[in-house]
């Protein structure tokens, strides 16, 4: 797999197998919090660590729909580049993908959200995200390949905006 | 009764002046790189500067990046959460 260069307004995916191919087409389910608290919790996490009954509301009325619409603004970004995309079918094909330079920031942005709503469902500690151990073919050792893959990714992205 | 008021406003001018820390936690899924680009981002820092402290809260758990007044402050935590940092706000000593 490798991110490259189109022309000025261009990047391209390529050489992605049919796993790469799979987890893009996931991220962006991934990366709602869906009705998983701890997912939610840390998508809209707290604005103040004392206890502030009253900032904390109005933080949840004004500010988080702001919040919600910003992330929801950067998914559908990435769901518009994908819509085209086939993945490879098989073992031993490969696909792309042509990504416009000007929407590298929301799939960065959603690569992240799709993080940290994947660790905070699986509760992933801090040993098992930095020195990650991919044991079996478990939902577990999926969502923590997942976890790495999408940081892969971002990583690039953020490569090219530098 | 005009020095009461006067004790009052000037009571409630040094509560509004307390200086509020914008507080940057520690969290092992976003990306150092991602962290210090939020930073300059944000606050416009040179990269040095993002770096020192993103290095602070990856090592010390946390980084005061800010320090002004409460409704900046808030701001600027709106801001942080935009971009999925665990950010707070809380009164400087």
């Amino acid at each position: 797999m490798y991110l490259r260069r189109v022309d000025a307004e261009h990047m391209e995916l390529g050489e992605m197998d049919h796993v790469c191919g799979d987890l893009l087409l996931q991220i962006v389910a991934s990366a709602t919090g869906g009705d998983h608290p701890a997912a939610n919790r840390r998508l809209f996490s707290k604005p103040i660590e004392t206890s502030d009954p009253e900032f904390e509301e109005d933080w949840k009325t004004y500010v988080e729909p702001d919040l919600r619409d910003l992330f929801r603004t950067a998914q559908e970004i990435v769901t518009g580049d994908l819509k085209e995309f086939q993945p490879a079918e098989s073992p031993g094909s490969e696909a792309s993908l042509v990504i416009p330079q000007k929407h590298l920031e929301a799939w960065i942005h959603t690569l992240n959200q799709a993080r940290l709503a994947i660790a905070a469902r699986f509760e992933f500690s801090e040993k098992e995200i930095e020195k990650p151990i991919f044991r079996a073919a478990t939902k577990r050792a999926h969502a923590l390949f997942q976890v790495h893959f999408y940081g892969f990714l971002q990583e690039c992205f953020l490569q090219q905006l530098d | 009764m005009a020095e009461t008021t006067v004790e009052r406003e000037t009571k409630q001018k040094a509560a509004t002046e307390t200086p509020w820390n914008v507080v940057v936690h520690n969290d092992p899924i976003n990306l150092m790189n991602y962290v210090t680009r939020v930073f300059r981002l944000v606050f416009g820092f040179a990269k040095e500067r993002a770096e020192k402290h993103m290095m602070e809260v990856h090592r010390l758990g946390r980084s005061i990046v800010w320090t002004g007044a409460r409704e900046r402050a808030e701001a600027y935590v709106q801001q942080l959460h935009g971009h999925l940092l665990l950010a707070t706000i809380e009164k400087s000593d």
